[in-house]
């Protein structure tokens, strides 16, 4: 759906994009993380045609968006930051307006306002001034307006910023939602790694404006998963199984915490450790894999970038 | 086609919406009427009355249009129009002919006055549709002008200032361009590139050619300027 061939960018002397080079999948919900001033922005600007990049080409849907900006522009879909609204306009006035501007005809802009808004749940804001709507309801008719034209791929840049969490939990299920419901590709840049988790499969991260992941979620967490990590809950607990458990093979290392042992290891080797843990004459209560989380991947790979 | 018709109907609905639209409107509806009262309508002549009312209609225009492109800055909308499959020059287009007919809506308001004076004495029509034609061409100049500094800021008063300035500036060109001697090939270059005398040309009944291909070219000249200023602020 989205190919970046070479594509770089440049503000002045400062370069913010190096030789960018992936591509988004169709149907795929993809976050582009990084960190503030790491080029989410403008690679954003660049994949919805806002910007033109200085090297490098963009296809959207297998067209180029430089070289035919309208045919190619008509397949996206794009929420910036701050919702482009105009205050003094009702939500009928302004999405059917906003429908107009994307190619649709009259009575088509205002069929498809009453179904986007009816999708969205707030049908019953059809009249209401825009100025007069709660940030998180001018959040929804963002959306709205993005999503009007039937786009093949939505792009959402920093959706969730200013919002209170009740609506961040209900904007994240609306997403997904969305997703489902269209099959939309959904691209969304953010920062905040718990949102990316949640919501979507596929991740490219940049910083400093190299791309220095792009791959699926669990790609990400398992290519930087230093082996395996267990959290033991046991009965009958003492000093020699610690000593043991070292004993066992391919096993790194095992701290005690309270009443849990942490062990960590080169493979999977639960099995055995509960086994081991038996035959010692201790009880096992439980036994679970640590999950490492996005986030501490994130601060993992840009630090060490960073450094 | 399509496109450009639901920008302009939605800039017309936005004037129409705007206190600062209509208070221009009155404005220039209330200037025109105290010029009317201190005869600037003489033996049914109408030329000093266009002539009057042509300066409130420059800063009316440019305090109406500066919302145009700055305001639409400010709240973001630019990030609309430039992803939509839409042209920059058909957004122009579209923003421009709203802006030139909601002041042609303030031209047609002032037909009272000609009206009027026609119940009681007779009058120069022909001079009247001159005047009209006349400020129906100078408003096309100002409304690319109010675009113009629109395109500058995402602050309506400093689009109002910036619009004011090369007025100013234009009108001033004009004025100098009468003092110089008129044998010298400046003062010729000077007319030509001042509104006010293809504007005095119009009113006075002189219609020619290059007076209306002033105001066709002058406007576009300036869109297209305004077209490059935007396409390089985001190019940056």
């Amino acid at each position: 759906m989205v190919k970046f061939i070479n594509v770089s960018q440049d503000y002045g002397t400062f370069r913010a994009l190096h030789n960018l080079n992936f591509e988004i999948k169709e149907g795929s919900l993809l976050a582009l993380l990084g960190p503030n001033g790491a080029g989410k922005s403008t690679t954003m600007s660049i994949m919805t045609g806002f910007r033109p990049p200085l090297e490098g080409e963009v296809f959207i849907n297998g067209i180029n968006i430089f070289e035919e900006p309208e045919k190619a522009k008509s397949f996206i879909g794009y929420l910036a930051e701050i919702p482009p609204l105009y205050p003094e306009l009702t939500v009928r006035e302004y999405l059917t307006f906003v429908g107009g501007v994307r190619g649709l005809s009259e009575e088509d802009a205002l069929k498809r306002t009453k179904e986007v808004l009816i999708l969205l749940h707030i049908e019953d804001r059809e009249e209401a001034l825009i100025k007069n709507l709660s940030k998180g309801l001018k959040q929804r008719v963002g959306i709205a307006q993005s999503i009007l034209h039937y786009p093949k791929l939505l792009v959402l840049d920093e959706p969730t910023v200013g919002l209170e969490p009740a609506q961040l939990i209900e904007f994240r299920q609306l997403i997904r939602h969305l997703a489902i419901e269209t099959n939309m590709t959904v691209v969304i840049s953010t920062h905040i790694m718990s949102e990316a988790s949640e919501l979507c499969d596929e991740v490219i991260i940049i910083n400093e404006g190299i791309k220095i992941f792009e791959g699926s979620k669990d790609t990400l967490l398992v290519q930087n998963e230093k082996g395996f990590t267990y959290e033991l809950l046991v009965v009958r607990y003492s000093d020699e199984l610690i000593n043991h458990l070292k004993g066992i093979d391919k096993l790194l290392d095992v701290v005690k915490k309270e009443d849990i042992l942490y062990i960590s290891a080169l493979e999977d080797i639960s099995e055995i450790i509960v086994e081991e843990t038996i035959k010692f004459g201790a009880g096992v209560k439980t036994i679970s894999p640590v999950v490492t989380s996005l986030e501490k991947v994130f601060l993992n790979l840009t630090i060490d970038k960073n450094k | 086609m399509s496109k450009i018709l639901a920008i302009y109907k939605n800039e017309v609905r936005l004037y129409l919406f705007s206190w600062l639209g209509w208070s221009s409107l009155i404005i220039i509806n209330l200037i025109a009427g105290m010029g009317y009262l201190l005869g600037s309508v003489r033996f049914g002549n109408f030329q000093h009355f266009f002539s009057l009312v042509e300066m409130p209609f420059a800063w009316a225009i440019f305090i109406a249009g500066a919302r145009a492109l700055a305001k639409d800055k400010e709240l973001g909308l630019f990030t609309l129009f430039f992803t939509a499959p839409i042209k920059l020059s058909d957004v122009l287009i579209a923003k421009f002919l709203a802006l030139v007919s909601f002041f042609f809506v303030g031209l047609l308001s002032l037909l009272f006055y000609p009206i009027l004076s026609s119940l009681f004495f007779s009058i120069s029509w022909m001079s009247v549709l001159s005047g009209f034609v006349g400020l129906g061409l100078l408003i096309l100049v100002f409304a690319a002008l109010a675009l113009f500094a629109s395109s500058h800021t995402d602050n309506t008063m400093i689009s109002i200032v910036i619009a004011f300035g090369m007025w100013m500036f234009l009108y001033l060109l004009g004025s100098f361009g009468t003092m110089v001697d008129p044998n010298l090939p400046m003062a010729s270059f000077l007319k030509e590139i001042s509104y006010s005398y293809h504007f005095g040309n119009l009113s006075s009944g002189v219609f020619s050619l290059a007076d209306i291909g002033y105001f066709i070219v002058v406007p576009y000249f300036i869109l297209k300027l305004t077209e490059s200023k935007i396409l390089k602020q985001i190019a940056h």
